[in-house]
């Protein structure tokens, strides 16, 4: 059983203690506090709450232990990869150049679906962020990658400018029990934006919402590959608010032993003629589970909207499994298309049939499968400089997949 | 003596419960085409699948021989690397691999222990393959099978045979659903294959495929039996009078 620990901070002196040590400003403190406040009032997560049925965990609470290092740079998260016309520094830093930006994006929250309380926490207790931006215009080649290793809870802000084009990494490494990582992005009018997360932590519990904003003919790209922690909750929720916007949604789950991956996906069309297609993607082994919501929600002000959502599970072990849930809110007749699917299963016989046809032994043929089933989501990201080193990530596990 | 490729002895291949190809004698010398005709449903694609190794197609009686080997005795692969090829009817689809890494995987497994083969001269046999089959270069980098056509697939599955010259070649409707222009292309394929050192058994619902290769003996199979043989005459008979005659002779299906 996954027994993660929410750790707490013990009050409200607590937060303002952890407010002061970073500097921040008497708003940002408030806004800790109000969330703190949201915090305690809220009910601790059981096996039969919303978003957290079917999963084998077990939720306990810890005194907060402040891991933010305001004076160790070499603990701060790493940033590689800076171009002209993008500015790339930790949150902390961002306060103070540009204020009332980061003021507009941390007062006002947006809601999460099923992690209300440890979205909560996090905006109480985080320690440390990076704060990405890219001006209106700016065409940026070169991908922007981020390395988060500690401290354990980390809020992250992304705005790209109006008519801007980037692809940003978001990288967590931590080894702490318990990982809390918030992340806002905020798309211009016309951007063109991919942003790749990247799970590999050894963490007991990791916990993850990223929320992106997307304005008018915008695009933007996500794919969440992950791949390590033992109990891994994910929500990841787009909202198309300016007409015809565009979002594609990637996901990559690799699983093994007794490891729990629960994905909350939301395409939230908000606008006329928006598209968001997604697919999330896991291979199974060992025990591993994976459980995956999608939720497609398209508004009364969202006409001719178009929406796809496809959950692919691969189960490699006899004792992995997988849960599927598609849930569709749709409160307009004047849709383009709308269509979902799951499927949940062994490797094909079929396919594999025909690739020890052609003389490939049972375990060269399932893993040029498995690795089929990866590289269409690498494909799909269409910038191998990012998922070159994703696939490296994998490749030892299906090398592994034959040997037993 | 007769150089066998194939050796059917009283054959018999059920699908689960069900037997399907029902005790058939079948030997195909090097060097010669094969003719397998039938209406749909006679059990041609069963007899070809059990023959590659199908793990659902099961043969419960009988012999088959590749080159004086049971075949029983060995999986698909093994029967593949001794040079049985099948060209499927239905090709699955394997997303996320492009046709030159499923290529360079099979050769891959045809050259274990001996040197590789080098990236220009991999190139030059793709290339070749693909030109003759007028098929469009860039089909190396689509991912096998994923998003064709009915005759793109055709077309792969052509492109592999030449590109691993087997000793027998199996074609399961490698010529239906497709135009004129399209069967003259696989028609080609099949004589730039044909050789003294190979065999084909052609397994088609037409006669017109033969026209364009000309078959030196024919089957036909009627409800998972063969019955009738003959030269090249014979699928000319059965495009004129279609396989109702023969039907009508069978007791007992
Ligand atoms: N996988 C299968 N499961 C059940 N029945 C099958 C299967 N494959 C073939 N059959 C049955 O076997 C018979 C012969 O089919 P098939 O070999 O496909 O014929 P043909 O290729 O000559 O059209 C048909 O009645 C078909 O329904
Ligand atoms: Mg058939």
């Amino acid at each position: 059983m996954a027994q993660f620990l929410s750790d707490v901070i013990s009050d409200q002196v607590g937060i303002r203690e952890l407010s002061a040590r970073l500097g921040e400003p008497a708003w940002l403190t408030d806004a800790r506090v109000a969330a703190y406040e949201r915090y305690s009032k809220l009910p601790a997560p059981t096996d039969r709450s919303e978003g957290w049925r079917r999963l084998t965990f077990e939720y306990g609470v810890t005194p907060l232990q402040d891991r933010s290092q305001p004076n160790t740079p070499e603990l701060w998260p790493t940033i590689e990869g800076s171009s002209p016309g993008v500015e790339a520094v930790r949150l902390h830093d961002a306060i103070k150049s540009h204020p009332d930006l980061v003021r507009m994006a941390i007062a006002k929250p947006l809601p999460a679906i099923s992690l209300h309380k440890d979205l909560a926490l996090i905006e109480a207790g985080w320690q440390d962020g990076v704060f990405v931006r890219v001006a209106d215009g700016c065409v940026v080649t070169e991908p922007l990658t981020f390395t988060y290793c500690e401290p354990p809870f980390t809020r992250t802000l992304i705005v790209v400018g109006a008519g801007a084009c980037a692809t940003i990494v978001e990288r967590h490494t931590e080894t702490w029990s318990l990982g809390l990582s918030l992340t806002d992005v905020m798309i211009g009018d016309g951007a063109q934006v991919k942003f790749v997360y990247v799970q590999n932590t050894s963490s007991a519990g990791f916990f993850s919402v990223q929320r992106a904003r997307l304005g008018r003919d915008s695009k933007l790209t996500t794919l969440n590959f992950a791949i390590g922690g033992s109990f891994s909750k994910t929500d990841v929720e787009v909202d198309l608010n300016g007409q015809g916007a565009e979002s594609d949604m990637l996901g990559l789950v690799f699983g093994d032993k007794d490891q729990q991956f629960d994905f909350h996906t939301l395409q939230g069309h908000r606008a006329p003629d928006t598209r968001s297609d997604l697919l999330f993607k896991s291979a199974l082994d060992g025990s591993s589970h994976s459980k995956y919501t999608g939720v497609i929600s398209i508004g009364k002000d969202a006409p001719r909207s178009e929406a796809y959502q496809a959950n692919r599970n691969l189960l490699l072990s006899d004792d992995a499994r997988a849960d599927t849930e598609p849930k569709l809110e749709i409160l307009i007749d004047d849709v383009a298309r709308c269509t979902h699917g799951a499927t949940i299963g062994p490797v094909d016989d079929e396919q594999l049939f025909y690739l020890r046809s052609r003389g490939l032994d049972t375990d060269t043929a399932s893993r040029l499968i498995v690795e089929g089933f990866f590289q269409e989501v690498f494909h799909k990201v269409g910038d191998e400089r990012v998922t070159a080193d994703l696939a490296k990530m994998v490749a030892p596990h299906v090398e592994r997949l034959g040997a037993h | 003596m007769a150089d066998l490729i194939l050796e059917l002895k009283d054959l018999h291949v059920s699908v689960g419960e069900t037997e399907i190809i029902r005790g058939i004698d079948l030997t195909i010398e090097r060097g010669t085409v094969h003719a397998l005709m039938g209406p749909n449903g006679s059990g041609k694609s069963s007899l070809s699948l059990a023959l590659m190794g199908h793990p659902k197609y099961r043969i419960t009686r009988g012999v088959a021989r590749f080159e004086g080997r049971d075949i029983l005795e060995m999986s698909p692969d093994a029967r593949s690397l001794a040079g049985m090829f099948l060209c499927f009817q239905y090709p699955s689809s394997v997303p996320g691999v492009s046709v030159a890494n499923f290529m360079r995987n099979t050769l891959m497994a045809r050259h274990k222990g001996a040197a590789p083969l080098t990236p220009a001269k991999f190139k030059s046999l793709l290339d070749g393959a693909t030109k003759s089959l007028k098929m469009d270069p860039a089909v190396l980098g689509r991912y096998v099978n994923d998003g064709f056509s009915g005759g793109e697939k055709k077309r792969l599955e052509m492109m592999q045979m030449l590109v691993l010259k087997p000793t027998l070649a199996i074609l399961d409707e490698t010529d239906s659903g497709l135009d004129i222009d399209a069967l003259k292309v696989i028609a080609a394929g099949i004589e730039a294959y044909r050789s003294p050192e190979h065999a084909v058994l052609l397994i088609t619902h037409y006669q017109r495929i033969l026209n364009y290769v000309r078959p030196d003996v024919v089957h036909v199979l009627v409800k998972g039996q063969i019955v009738q043989e003959g030269g090249f005459e014979l699928a000319e008979r059965l495009e004129s009078g279609g396989y109702d005659p023969f039907t009508k002779d069978l007791v007992g299906a």
